[in-house]
């Protein structure tokens, strides 16, 4: 700040947080000692409850705001570094990637910006879903999700027993192993959400239909998706008749750890509108925790709207790693801190 | 006319005796005659018989949509058998076209299967408004004489949704349907569903442990995690068990779901309670971000909203601020900027309305006005700009909002127990206030939310969950409540979220220093007569010791009046005036003596002439009147206690001193003494810097005050003070102003003089009556 700032001076008193408070042990120490309390715990019947946060131990630190600065702007001008965007395309093309691809991202980012005469200038983010319209389809889904894990184990059962038994036999056998445990696994991740579900909306409930009541309805749509099923199913034990179906499954499990790996380096670098699945915070069921394999069934079943994740092209080990790699660079090129470091830019 | 009501305990015999007595009177119509509620209604025997038709069938607890529908559509009001008028049609057809509706089997179903059901509908889905409505058929409240209650965080929402739903259901308010807020009860002997402020609910479960006046109880907006609503929420899962017959419904707009199902789950059911969720949103939002963090929020919001206004199609926005203050000073700003838009740029014309908490309730009205037509015939459309504090986050829907711009920040309360301060702090949101301010701009059409930060920072920076308020508030007044209401052991209560320990010792030693709790952690006689005022603990202990002052009408009058927002206006532009005007009303000893005397001379005026003189002298009638209207209502308490109201009379020596006195004996733990050196102070005991705030009325030269409030900025305030003795302190608070507790320095130094000082007097007066 410059002379000619306005100078705030502040005085701290001596003992601004009051320890000689904290640090004695007056009447209310004694009650709740008295009461079974023990210093360092926190009050309540259940204290490993997990939804509890730290603000019921420690309380709540709050940071004085007396300025107008905006979220996430710090200090003064002069600390944060403007115009990177060009650098980044700059680095970008350093580090190998095609002329067309930097231009056209330049393109996109350019449109993005929504010009204005008062010249606040924004960036598209994600777009909250209509939780209304949206109802009947995610729960749907969700409910075709349950009923093809149990037909895909039925289908296997049944693909044991009738078509191709022999070669097919072991394969899917193993599978199944395989599948259980995963089910296993991510049935106990899932077991609140199924829970919920099935107390929601049990037996009856199927149709999740928002509207009629009418038994002739329920019926229509209980074919309908009967008649999904018999399609799915279809498709599924087509799949199944592939040889590499085993491959693939590896491969998927291998992608989907990197993919989550990445995702988790990415997600802080990626500036990208694009960057995250958008999840309309409406509904219990549309949280943004499933699989990957489920994920994918999803993103089979409806066509795109629901997310628009970003780069995933499926990796072996070394490319994983180079992946990784490439990930971190990337994170510190989008980091303007880390950014001047490496340039060793002073603030300009 | 109780009397005749049934009163029966538990549902299912409820249930019976309704279903017989209608099979034994055979004609139906009798069953209506004979409830007492329909009595007096019944006029014309064909009515009647259609009247019947309406509600027959209709079991509690076994009702059907179709039957609550065939109900509705009339021709006759089953709850009153009046005919039902044309609004009321219009309205029903509005009603069946909301998202709650589709549900209502399911939700009846679960309702019916469960006594504790968690609701998670967005806002908009019209939750507030038909669940209520829908358990009112359900329960059939006439035959069994109990009431359902709907609890609201907010007063003002109380009100008006309670309006709401008279109109929807075509009664008049106050009696099927009425509101009950604190100092304000508009129900009759007639209502059936009520709506409430919560914590008026909670005033209701310390003389009434069961509830036994309600037969479903549901807690609205319960994600806004009000201190009521949480302790409603402990005592309720306690009282459940006591009552099976009793419903719950627990009512949140947020994914927080989970965390209500899991604290309303019982063990045998894998700790989650059943869980409906209704969709709100009916139309997407696009999020926008800024690509660089800004560098004034209050700048860019106000270029965000011309922007949308000058570029963007029809469509209302929504802005929202933090303050009274800053919300005023962005009207005042869009106002300029839109008229010189319209001017040179042809835009269509902008209305601006401000929207906050201590508004008048006509102003806050206003904010429902349709946009502004097009200035010119084929001019541009007008628009309709609400810069709004995050009352309109969850409470309010306005209708036609499509753009929302939302800064990051709201003004939120903390409260540090090792200072004791309580204050409210402008603090970036949280992700899920976020969503919700997003979500409001989807209500009508697609809309669009520009959000002034980057998305870098609305995933690092905001935390998932607002924290509620029991995490963020002084719990004096809770504590005491619990005491009340028979929770002795603090540290096992169910919190949903448990207060940090500290907030609870600080809660404890207060109450016990105030002598509402003895060395034991009773409750005291002292304690449970201040459990009876809707007050903070200090402020009711002052009103119930005022009596030994003799000056229990103005330390009343004073309570009234420090429970009121500010009753001094000081508009931005004619501060000099406002002060001026405030200057004739000054007493050197202090502000709540200032007030005082402001009070007076309100009450002095002759009726009617309160409005003209409040603006002439820059006073709020609005406070004055509901401070008025305050006093009113603890005087009734007072005299319930049978408080002792003889007054000093105005012309005695002592009468201002008894006041200062009185005042002393609740606040004896907010006082600051004058240091030797500069203008600063300190206060007693938690040794904090602290500046007279400017705009007191109190000289510099005091050297003990006693205040209201401590005012948490860049420089510590102390505001509303009042100058006191030692001597008083020493004298009414022996406790607390314990020589030997006070560590070394100038407070305790001077306290040991005065001690001294009184030492001596008392000796003299000793040889004095010796001699």
């Amino acid at each position: 700040m410059g002379l000619a700032g306005p100078s705030k001076k502040r005085k701290i008193s001596h003992d601004p947080n009051n320890t000689k408070w904290t640090r004695s042990t007056g009447f209310g120490h004694k009650m709740l000692l008295s009461q079974g309390w023990s210093p360092g715990t926190i009050l309540g019947p259940d204290p490993n409850n997990p939804h509890h946060t730290a603000a019921s131990q420690f309380g709540i630190k709050v940071m004085l705001k007396d300025d107008t600065l905006g979220l996430g702007c710090r200090g003064s001008q002069e600390d944060t570094c403007t115009g990177l965007g060009d650098l980044q395309s700059l680095l970008g093309r350093l580090n190998g990637k095609a002329e067309v691809e930097v231009r056209s991202e330049e393109e996109t980012r350019r449109k993005m910006w929504i010009e204005g005469r008062y010249g606040m200038r924004f960036v598209k983010g994600e777009t909250l879903e209509s939780t209304w319209v949206m109802n009947g389809l995610k729960k749907g889904l969700e409910e075709e999700e349950e009923g093809s894990d149990q037909e895909a184990e039925d289908a296997e059962e049944k693909s044991t027993g009738t078509e191709d038994e022999g070669d097919e036999a072991e394969s899917s056998e193993e599978e199944k192993k395989k599948k259980s445990k995963k089910e296993k696994k991510r049935k106990d991740k899932e077991s609140d959400r199924k829970k919920k579900r099935k107390s929601s909306d049990s037996d009856d409930d199927e149709d999740g239909s928002s509207s009629s009541t009418s038994e002739q309805d329920r019926k229509s749509d209980k074919a309908k998706r009967k008649a999904d099923r018999a399609l799915r199913k279809a498709e599924k034990q087509a799949k199944k008749e592939r040889k590499e179906a085993k491959r693939l499954r590896k491969d998927e499990k291998r992608r989907a750890k990197a993919e989550k790996k990445a995702l988790k380096s990415a997600i802080a670098a990626s500036s990208a509108p694009s960057s995250t699945a958008s999840t309309p915070p409406a509904m219990p069921s549309a949280e943004p925790e499933p699989l990957p394999k489920s994920e994918k069934k999803k993103s089979k079943s409806l066509p795109s709207s629901l997310h628009t994740s970003g780069t995933t092209t499926p990796v072996n080990g070394r490319q994983a790693l180079r992946s990784k790699w490439i990930a971190q660079k990337r994170m510190a090129v989008m980091d303007a801190k880390a950014l001047n470091e490496i340039l060793m830019i002073k603030a300009a | 006319m109780p009397g005749e009501r049934e009163t029966v305990d538990s549902d299912r015999p409820t249930k019976k005796a309704k279903v017989s007595s209608a099979a034994v009177n055979g004609a139906p119509k009798d069953k209506d005659m004979d409830n007492p509620y329909l009595a007096h209604m019944y006029a014309p025997s064909t009515a009647l018989s259609a009247g019947q038709d309406l509600f027959a069938g209709l079991t509690r607890h076994q009702t059907t949509t179709a039957q609550a529908q065939k109900a509705e559509d009339g021709p006759l009001n089953p709850f009153t058998g009046t005919q039902l008028s044309k609004q009321y049609f219009d309205i029903l057809k509005k009603r069946r076209d909301l998202p709650v509706h589709a549900q209502r089997d399911e939700f009846l179903r679960l309702y019916q299967e469960n006594q504790i059901l968690v609701f998670v509908g967005e806002t908009g889905s019209g939750k507030t408004t038909q669940i209520p409505q829908f358990v009112l058929y359900d329960e059939d409240p006439l035959s069994t004489g109990k009431k359902i209650a709907c609890t609201q965080p907010r007063r003002v929402a109380a009100m008006s949704v309670a309006k709401r739903v008279a109109d929807e259901m075509d009664v008049v308010l106050g009696e099927e349907v009425g509101y009950n807020i604190r100092f304000e009860n508009n129900t009759s002997s007639k209502t059936l569903l009520q709506y409430m402020t919560d914590g008026m609910l909670l005033r209701e479960a310390m003389n009434d442990p069961n509830l036994n006046r309600y037969s479903c109880i549901i807690l609205d907006e319960a994600h806004e995690r009000t201190l009521a609503t949480d302790i409603l929420m402990g005592l309720l899962k306690d009282v459940a068990k006591r009552r099976p017959d009793l419903k719950i419904v627990v009512m949140s707009a947020t994914l927080d779901a989970q965390k209500f199902q899991r604290y309303f789950g019982v063990e045998d059911n894998d700790f989650n309670a059943p869980l409906l969720a209704v969709p709100g949103r009916t139309h997407p939002v696009e999020i926008f971000y800024t690509p660089e963090p800004e560098r004034d929020y209050v700048e860019a919001a106000l270029r965000t909203v011309l922007q949308i206004h000058g570029s963007e199609p029809e469509g209302d926005i929504l802005l929202f601020l933090t303050g009274e203050e800053e919300i005023e000073e962005a009207c005042k700003r869009l106002r300029a900027e839109g008229d010189e838009m319209q001017r040179e740029y042809d835009t269509g014309p902008l209305k601006v309305y401000a929207l906050y908490g201590t508004l008048p309730p006509n102003q806050q009205q206003r904010i429902f006005d349709p946009a502004p037509p097009p200035a010119r015939a084929g001019g541009k459309p007008g628009r309709k700009v609400v810069v709004s504090t995050n009352i309109a986050e969850t409470s309010l829907t306005i209708d036609g909002i499509v753009y929302v711009v939302d800064p990051g920040f709201s003004k939120q309360k903390v409260y540090n127990p090792r200072i004791r301060v309580e204050s409210l702090l402008i603090s970036p949101i949280s992700k899920a206030s976020a969503q919700q301010r997003a979500g409001r701009a989807g209500r009508t059409r697609p809309g669009k939310c520009f959000r002034l930060y980057t998305e870098d920072a609305f995933k690092k920076e905001l935390i998932d969950q607002t924290y509620p308020e029991i995490l963020r508030s002084n719990l004096a007044s809770t504590v005491l409540e619990l005491k009340k209401l028979g929770i002795d052991d603090l540290v096992h209560f169910d919190f949903m979220d448990p207060p940090a320990p500290e907030t609870m010792m600080r809660a404890l030693e207060e109450l016990n220093y105030l002598a509402c709790l003895d060395d034991e952690g009773e409750l005291t006689t002292l304690g449970r007569m201040s459990s009876e005022y809707p007050l903070d603990p200090a402020l009711a202990v002052m009103l119930i010791s005022s009596s030994e002052f003799q000056c229990a009408s103005e330390i009343l009058s004073i309570t009234a009046l420090l429970s009121v927002p500010q009753v001094f206006v000081r508009p931005m532009h004619k501060r000099k005036e406002a002060d001026a005007a405030k200057a004739q009303f000054a007493h050197p000893d202090g502000d709540h003596l200032t007030m005082l005397n402001v009070y007076h001379a309100f009450k002095s005026l002759g009726p009617g002439a309160g409005q003209k003189w409040c603006s002439e002298n820059y006073l709020s009638f609005r406070s004055l009147t509901s401070a008025d209207n305050v006093r009113n209502q603890l005087r009734v308490i007072m005299e319930k206690q049978d408080v002792d109201m003889t007054t000093t009379p105005f012309d005695d020596r002592n009468y201002y001193n008894n006041i200062r006195q009185a005042l002393c004996a609740g606040f004896f733990m907010q006082v600051a003494k004058k240091m030797s050196t500069g203008k600063s102070y300190k206060t007693v005991k938690d040794n904090q810097d602290v500046l007279l705030h400017p705009s007191t009325m109190l000289g510099q030269e005091n050297e003990w005050v006693l205040y209201n409030e401590f005012v948490l900025t860049t420089k510590n305030y102390i505001r509303t003070v009042t100058s006191v003795k030692p001597e008083w302190l020493m004298d009414i608070a022996p406790n607390y102003y314990d020589i030997d507790s006070f560590e070394k320095g100038e407070i305790k130094t001077a306290l040991q003089r005065t001690a001294d000082k009184i030492a001596r007097k008392a000796k003299l007066d000793k040889r004095m009556q010796r001699g």
